[in-house]
């Protein structure tokens, strides 16, 4: 499998949770990494 | 991806999984499966459109992705999987958190809070390292 390797600043977004709670990448600078993980969807 | 989750919380890492299904969607999903990550409803697509253009991340049939990024919002590397129960190879991107952390200073465990707080936001600055991206 492929492995880009970008070091560009990732865009900041902000969307609510299933829970709906709000979740901004800015929430986590500084204290913790992110993964984020693209889906097709669940069907 | 749920099994490793202690490990990716061990090395400061918050799994954000991001998709077009609605939030009831994701709400039953997540209770069928049990899963202690964050679960984020995006049936625009805006999150994909904004990765899609702004770091020209996806190109069609490149599903899933991952984005691993660091403490200072810089986006490290992509990894593309195949669907989503293959989510991805776990151990590698586990390796990857450990680069970052090594690269960005001492883990957030090794900080004490008041430092943490008066950090202002931002990781020092990385001490130097013949380490190569």
């Amino acid at each position: 499998m492929p492995r880009v390797s970008l070091n560009a600043p990732a865009p900041e977004f902000a969307l609510p949770d299933f829970t709906g709670r709000p979740v901004s990448l800015s929430d986590f600078r500084g204290r913790e990494n992110v993964l984020l993980v693209f889906n097709r969807g669940f069907t | 991806m749920r099994r490793d989750y202690s490990e990716f919380r061990a090395r400061d890492v918050v799994v954000v999984a991001v998709g077009p299904d609605d939030a009831r969607a994701f709400a039953k999903y997540w209770r069928e499966e049990g899963l202690p990550f964050v679960g984020l409803p995006d049936p625009k697509h805006e999150v994909l459109k904004l990765y899609g253009q702004e770091i020209r991340l996806f190109r069609l049939g490149r599903m899933p992705a991952q984005v691993l990024i660091d403490k200072a919002g810089v986006a490290r590397y992509v990894h593309y999987g195949h669907s989503m129960s293959d989510i991805p190879d776990n151990a590698e991107m586990l390796a990857l958190a450990d680069e970052l952390n090594a690269a960005s200073g001492p883990l957030r465990s090794d900080v004490t809070p008041g430092e943490a707080d008066s950090a202002g936001g931002e990781d020092p600055q990385p001490t130097v390292s013949s380490h190569e991206w």
